[in-house]
């Protein structure tokens, strides 16, 4: 009986208020059908085609924004009552014109609507600010029978989304606040227990003792080290770190991320080499701190998966760009765990519960994809083989080459 | 080179500031710890420290506050500060550095011995610089 006109309009909506909306859609385009081929001509029976007109209209009214339906003229051929609250101003009928003068320079509906019209394909949907409010716009085309078809005009929501935007904020605020009310507390446990064994250790020979304090000092570290990922995480995903990119050398970045490491690798008895190339690299763009933190991250998880033999770092040109490797003989990533790499806490483990024994967030190889990814750069997993190992890459612009 | 040598560190928390007066007190140092900005600034001026340790978010008077009074003040602006924090925004740190401070470390991720070495290296620099 209805005509589903509409391409779903955006993914976020949600998955009831994106039902809704094809709902309005689909009988949206079914009343323009209607206006546009005259009442009734082929309806054969009018108390249904009246009923379904009333459903219609309830269901335009009811629903929760600010619905527009325009023909291919521009004319706005409906619309509901929460336009006019929503825009603070009661008119009976709304259009182009009008939308424009109340919104100002926010917001120009009229370019937006060509725009639509011309592309034929649902605008991404824009935000900006009116009054004291956040007003969410989305367009999309009305087919009378689905993308390809005759095209009928348009159809605009105007949504508030203040209330989302507050709580966007909120959240944003609580990552920062959280993490220093946690971090406090946190140093107070590590810094103590360190002094603790370096003080103390000698002094009080019992061997559960030290044990116990060890254990309170590196789990204190780990819960510190979660803490800063999630916050990183937080950060990069808000857009909220900057890279402060500049012309550098990556031995130099290599040089001092590896002698972090060279106590834990000589520990446990894995070697930890650098190869250097012959000659000078040339230099690349990116920020020094960034590359040093994914370094540090490639090497410490090489290191966490090998048992015995080595982890190595090349570096080499590769068109425009410097790639850099890390090579590990630790026991390889089976094909059906590569894919999930880089992805939000995921761990190449065979399961969720083989996870644990790694010790880690699982937001290592995520973060420094956002890193690397900031900077112009990729990253991926070169080679792995069962047993033998694997080579991890990232790659990083040269100066005056690609953008 | 730490031996009595004098350390005042402005810290808001009582646990955290208990335990560098400690890790410095275990290091043959003479710490001196007050709660905030103010009192630090006094404390600056009377017992002439060899290095201050400035956390950056407390009541009254925050690090940045303080770190300004302390560079202003012909006393004390030759003292060189280290600003603690655990907010670690990059802008914060550099406005520290701007403002005059020597180095800036988040706490939870240095471990005692680190903050004693980075004391003992900016001491040292201050050493160099009037000899």
């Amino acid at each position: 009986m209805v005509i589903l006109g509409l391409t779903v309009l955006e993914c976020t909506l949600g998955e009831v208020p994106k039902y809704a909306m094809l709902l309005v859609g689909g009988l949206a385009s079914y009343l323009a059908y209607e206006f546009v081929r005259g009442k009734g001509k082929e309806v054969e029976n009018m108390a249904e085609l009246s009923k379904n007109e009333a459903t219609l209209w309830s269901a335009i009214e009811s629903f929760p924004r600010g619905f527009l339906l325009l023909d291919t003229k521009g004319k706005v051929v409906l619309n509901n009552k929460v336009v006019s609250q929503i825009l603070e101003r009661e008119e009976e009928e709304w259009s182009l014109a009008k939308l424009d003068a109340t919104f100002g320079e926010s917001g120009n509906l009229t370019m937006a609507y060509r725009q639509c019209l011309h592309a034929k394909k649902p605008l991404d949907p824009s935000e900006f600010l009116w009054k004291k409010k956040w007003i969410k716009l989305y367009l999309a085309p009305n087919f009378l029978k689905g993308p390809g078809s005759e095209l009928l005009g348009v159809i605009i929501t105007i949504d508030d989304v203040t209330s989302v935007k507050a709580q966007e904020r909120s959240k944003e605020e609580f990552f920062t606040i959280a993490s220093h009310e946690l971090r406090t507390p946190l140093t107070t446990i590590r810094g103590n227990a360190d002094l603790l064994i370096q003080f103390y250790g000698e002094k009080v020979k019992d061997e559960e003792f030290g044990e116990m304090l060890s254990d309170i000092r590196d789990s204190s570290v780990r819960l510190i080290e979660i803490v800063n990922d999630f916050l990183d995480m937080g950060r990069l995903e808000q857009g909220r770190i900057e890279f402060s990119l500049k012309n550098m050398q990556v031995e130099e970045v290599i040089e001092r991320a590896l002698r972090e490491y060279q106590v834990t690798g000589s520990r446990r008895n894995i070697a930890l080499t650098w190869e250097k190339p012959e000659g000078k690299l040339p230099e690349v763009v990116a920020d020094p701190d960034k590359v040093r933190q994914i370094l540090v991250n490639l090497v410490g998880n090489a290191l966490k998966f090998t048992e015995k033999g080595k982890v190595s770092v090349r570096a080499k040109v590769r068109k425009d760009e410097v790639v850099v490797y890390v090579e590990d003989t630790g026991r390889g990533i089976l094909p059906k765990n590569q894919g999930l790499l880089f992805r939000k806490f995921q761990q190449a483990g065979d399961s969720l519960l083989t996870r644990d024994t790694t010790r880690g967030t699982g937001l290592g190889l995520y973060i420094s994809k956002l890193l690397v990814e900031g900077m112009g750069g990729e990253i991926w997993l070169d080679s792995t083989k069962p047993h033998v190992g694997s080579t991890f890459a990232f790659s990083l612009p040269i100066k005056g080459g690609k953008k | 080179m730490s031996k009595n040598k004098k350390i005042l560190l402005i810290e808001d928390d009582p646990a955290v500031g208990r335990m560098y007066r400690r890790l410095f007190k275990f290091n043959g140092y003479e710490a001196v710890w007050v709660w905030n900005g103010p009192d630090g600034l006094e404390a600056a001026k009377k017992d002439n420290p060899d290095l201050i340790l400035l956390d950056i978010m407390m009541p009254v008077m925050n690090g940045l506050e303080v770190l300004d009074k302390l560079k202003e003040l012909k006393l004390t602006k030759e003292i060189p500060v280290i600003v603690l924090s655990n907010l670690a925004v990059p802008e914060e740190i550099e406005k520290a550095l701007e403002k005059g401070a020597q180095q800036y470390l988040v706490k939870s991720d240095y471990e005692p011995a680190q903050v004693v070495a980075l004391v003992d290296e900016v001491l040292g620099m201050k050493e160099k610089k009037s000899n």
